[in-house]
């Protein structure tokens, strides 16, 4: 009878050590990084980097999967597109891309609202939707 | 003597040297021709032989130059004929698509309209059956309101402009595309976009989804999960209720409880070797509550769970709304019973007891398949 109380005790003791882990039915979704970001006007100094879409809103995102962009500081850019398609493709293409008031040009497609992160994300955001980029190290 | 002789010999021998000559005269003077020229006229001969085949065969080729034209003349004007015709055909083609788009609406609304009355239909036929067993019928006034609520819908949708002549041309190498458009993005995109009426195929996005269980015991509640879901259904989201086809997977040892000996026991007691996918078959959509406004659908999922080796039907409440990034996230929650899937229900010594009822969860986010939007 002893032996079986020390037993119990002991095992009281052991679980007792073992913090409840119940995940709230709010927190059962996953979360991305990205929901609770601060977004300011970009500086044209800030924008050249190398940038991976993290998420994807609006008619773009019924097309698009994946967006990556790189922009040097003289004006050039290259990006690559992953087109949702049967099967998916990427279309890649280059030129020069401008920057006046707070707004993105590439090319002669229509200017993007970009804005920006302290570290480095980027959103760019146009009449067909919304594109949040994170700031990838090359290399 | 001699003196006689020797005349006569001679006189024969000058008479049969000429009769050869006339005989081989006329042998060959059907096949013998005699030019005489001075020298250098040879020469002048083949140049002018020459000259005249040359002029034969300028001659010709004028000529072939003549019908040639003749013909490209008849070829541009049957391509100008047949780019006449082509640019009518695209007109009465883009007039058609143009009626249809504006027909669009009423069609969609006498869908809607056909719907109800098929519902009411049906509560008729429900409320004929109960008066003819003799009991009173209950909702007749939700029959009466709903019969009321359907007004004839006058859907004009043009008939076809008859067929122009068809000029069989070559067969296009390829299906027609989505028209692109340069996005701000500047890559030209395909003008697609989420549409929450019609049948349309998803696919679970694995990386965005998750399932779980949260268990109580007699000491510390825990919840598992696994993040390794996969799958794909078919549903009309503005109606459910006319069908649903899928399955979900989820591996049973991706699932985690944060402590390392109780995972390990779970996956025992799951038998995760011998059965290592837990599957949900989706058989059907209860009690839909669409909101095609706000691109949302709630109601309850039926099917089929199987859990170590055993399949229970079930029924999961789910709620669906389409987000900004044009995924289907659905959640949903149910209890579950341990024992109908003969899985052990963990107990340490008579002490330590889980429940043997369950609450699993989903949340799940789903993107339209490529072949599907396309």
């Amino acid at each position: 009878m002893r032996r079986s109380a020390t037993l119990l005790s002991l095992l009281l003791l052991g679980t007792s050590c073992i913090a409840p882990s119940v995940v709230d039915p709010g927190d059962r979704s996953l979360v991305m990084g990205y929901e609770d970001l601060q977004w300011s006007p970009a500086a044209a100094e800030a924008i050249p980097g190398t940038y991976v879409s993290e998420h994807l809103s609006g008619a773009v995102a019924g097309v698009l999967l994946k967006l990556v962009y790189r922009f040097d500081a003289e004006g050039n850019y290259t990006g690559a597109a992953l087109i949702d398609g049967a099967p998916p493709h990427f279309e890649v293409l280059t030129g020069h891309w401008s920057y006046q008031a707070d707004h993105l040009q590439l090319d002669e497609a229509a200017p993007a609202t970009v804005e920006m992160t302290a570290d480095g994300w980027l959103r760019l955001t146009g009449e067909e939707g919304a594109v949040i980029l994170r700031r990838e190290i090359e290399g | 003597m001699l003196k006689k002789f020797f005349p006569a010999v001679g006189i024969f021998a000058v008479l049969a040297w000429t009769a050869l000559g006339l005989f081989a005269w006329s042998q060959v003077k059907t096949k013998l021709r005699v030019v005489i020229q001075e020298e250098g006229a040879e020469a002048n001969q083949e140049v002018a032989l020459l000259e005249d085949r040359l002029n034969t065969l300028s001659a010709d080729l004028d000529t072939l130059v003549e019908a040639l034209g003749s013909n490209f003349q008849l070829l541009a004007t049957a391509l100008a004929e047949e780019g006449d015709r082509a640019a009518v055909d695209a007109a009465r083609t883009g007039e058609r698509l143009a009626a249809l788009e504006r027909a669009m609406p009423a069609a969609l609304a006498a869908r809607e309209a056909v719907g109800a009355l098929q519902s009411s239909l049906r509560q008729v036929e429900a409320l004929a059956g109960q008066l003819r067993q003799g009991v009173q019928p209950a909702e007749t006034t939700v029959t009466t309101a709903l019969l009321t609520e359907t007004e004839p819908i006058d859907v004009q949708i043009p008939e076809p402009a008859p067929e122009p002549e068809v000029i069989p041309g070559p067969e296009p190498e390829a299906p027609a595309q989505p028209p692109a458009r340069k996005s701000f993005l500047a890559f030209s995109l395909p003008d697609r976009d989420f549409h929450f009426e019609g049948e349309q195929s998803f696919e679970i996005l694995s990386d965005l989804s998750r399932v779980g269980f949260d268990a109580k015991t007699t000491l510390h509640d825990f919840t598992g999960i696994s993040e390794k879901v996969q799958g794909k259904f078919t549903v009309d989201l503005a109606h459910p209720e006319q069908g649903v086809e899928g399955e979900l997977q989820v591996r049973a040892d991706s699932l985690i409880t944060g402590l390392e000996g109780r995972d390990e026991a779970m996956l025992e007691h799951l038998e995760a070797e011998q059965h290592p996918e837990i599957r949900f078959v989706l058989t059907g959509f209860r009690a839909p509550q669409v909101d095609a406004a706000k691109k949302s659908v709630a109601g309850t999922l039926t099917g089929r769970m199987t859990i170590r080796g055993k399949t229970v039907d079930v029924e999961l409440p789910v709620s669906a709304q389409v987000d900004d990034a044009r995924r289907l996230v659905i959640e949903g929650e149910m209890p579950l019973s341990l024992p109908d899937y003969e899985v052990p229900v963990p107990n340490k010594l008579g002490v330590i007891t889980m429940e043997e009822e369950v609450r699993v969860w989903v949340r799940l986010r789903a993107r339209v398949r490529a072949e599907e939007a396309n």
